[in-house]
């Protein structure tokens, strides 16, 4: 006792200079990550636990792989053959059958405000190249192929798996639910292999698998509308969770004075007209969010707050409007940054 | 709290104390100077090959050109930016300058990424766009 009472000053300074020790090396827990410009974007997948260069490289093959699938513009993916068939049955693999009967759901879920065959009245509008006003009898024309009952998904895991697109130049557009599918097979197959920790983004659709490294909550920020990707609203705190945003201000172009947006209105056959400029869905399953974002940002913040608060899996959105007011739906751990 | 003369800290309290301290104080200068060593820095990938890693502190400008575009990258001032592109929808011209890290700048057609790897550091995990 007299002994601990002695150095009780010097094992102070020991357990000071300890602690100072610990929180440098917890703040600097560094994951190996793989990044590469594919599905259109930049995508980059985070691993801290195995920290395991290799297997963030193999995931990475993994969204490379899928996008030999679902890539409209490859000839030898199976969106392709599908846009390609002239109406006859094309056989696809199991992801893509699953892939395209969630899409289907979520078209039906939305009464037909969100469809996966806009295909050819999205090309029209080239967002992809900067974006061109299409001329009014083409968007008509594009419009009487554009119908989600068209798509058939036939067959099972035993016999294997057809898609047929019945209506006489359909094509499909999977941008709006692609990118979330992917990012859940990628969390799945790291967790197969033993992740404990890791961050999924694909073109700033997020999904955190496991708890975050040191602690505490993911802090994942929310880009500001029209702010040219260098400003947030706040930032969302989250556990293991997708968080997905859709915005009219991702993909758009001006001209004579009016802004148009990619996220486009299968009835009209131009940009939709929200209430709303974003919508950033938190959900358990990214596929969800991703499709769920761009149906409730299609729908307003009425319909689309509804649709949101009935769906399985969401823990919540945030909303910005017109004039940069943010509403909270949900119960979220938010704060703001305006 | 008052010490008696006498009492400690003595002086080899004090020396004990320095030897346990010093490889604490040590580490920590090593990982503050590593910290800055790595500095703010720009890397930059050319149809997925990296071509090269740029200091934001110095002015510098590369063209970099792929896949049938040219783009003009401008370093200094501790950010990065695309000045020039004659890509067709112009989207990394309009990118902001990009300083923080993990902030990236994209340019699709040419297939060129610009990603700060290192400077202030960034508090997010990610950023849902």
């Amino acid at each position: 006792m007299m002994l601990l009472r002695r150095h009780r000053f010097c094992l102070l300074l020991l357990i000071c200079g300890a602690l100072l020790l610990l929180c440098t090396a917890c703040g600097r827990e560094e994951p190996v990550s793989s990044t590469q410009l594919l599905l259109d974007t930049l995508c980059t997948v985070k691993v801290w636990s195995p920290a395991d260069q290799e297997l963030a490289d193999r995931a990475m093959e993994t969204v490379a792989d899928y996008e030999s699938l679902f890539s409209p513009s490859l000839p030898e993916s199976e969106i392709w053959k599908i846009n390609h068939s002239g109406g006859e049955s094309v056989t696809i693999c199991a992801e893509t059958a699953e892939m395209l009967k969630l899409a289907l759901d979520y078209c039906s879920l939305s009464g037909g405000r969100f469809d996966i065959t806009v295909g050819r009245l999205s090309e029209l509008w080239h967002f992809s190249d900067g974006g061109a006003l299409p001329q009014p009898d083409a968007i008509a024309e594009a419009l009487t192929s554009v119908n989600y009952q068209a798509l058939t998904i036939g067959g099972d895991a035993d016999a294997g798996y057809t898609a047929q697109l019945s209506e006489a130049g359909a094509q499909l557009d999977v941008g709006a639910v692609a990118k979330g599918y992917i990012a859940d097979q990628l969390a799945a197959f790291l967790r197969g292999q033993g992740a404990d920790a890791a961050l999924i983004d694909l073109g700033g659709n997020i999904l955190t698998v496991g708890a975050k490294p040191g602690g505490g909550l993911w802090q994942i920020g929310i880009e500001a509308p029209f702010s040219d990707r260098t400003e947030i609203i706040g930032t969302l705190h989250v556990e293991e969770a997708a968080v997905v945003t859709s915005g009219i201000y991702q993909r758009q172009f001006i001209e004579d004075g009016q802004l148009y947006h990619h996220i486009l209105d299968p009835g009209t056959g131009y940009p939709a007209e929200t209430d709303c400029v974003s919508v950033t869905v938190v959900a358990s399953s990214a596929a969800a969010a991703d499709c769920l974002s761009t149906v409730a940002l299609l729908l307003g913040r009425d319909a689309g707050g509804e649709l949101l608060a009935a769906a399985e899996g969401v823990y919540g959105a945030v909303w910005v409007d017109h004039s940069g007011e943010i509403y909270l739906q949900g119960d979220l751990d938010f704060s703001s940054a305006v | 709290m008052k010490l008696r003369q006498g009492e400690y800290p003595r002086r080899g309290d004090a020396l004990l104390a320095v030897a346990l301290l010093l490889p604490v104080i040590l580490l920590l200068v090593h990982f503050l100077m590593r910290a800055n060593d790595e500095g703010a820095w720009a890397e930059v990938y050319s149809a997925g090959e990296r071509i090269g890693i740029y200091a934001l502190s110095e002015e510098r400008e590369i063209t970099v050109s792929a896949n049938g575009y040219q783009n003009i990258i401008h370093f200094g001032g501790g950010q990065v930016m695309v000045v020039a592109a004659d890509c067709p929808d112009q989207y990394c011209v309009r990118h902001a300058p990009a300083s923080r890290e993990g902030e990236t700048i994209v340019c699709l057609p040419a297939r060129l990424v610009v990603r700060v790897t290192a400077g202030e550091e960034g508090a997010l995990d990610g950023i849902a766009r």
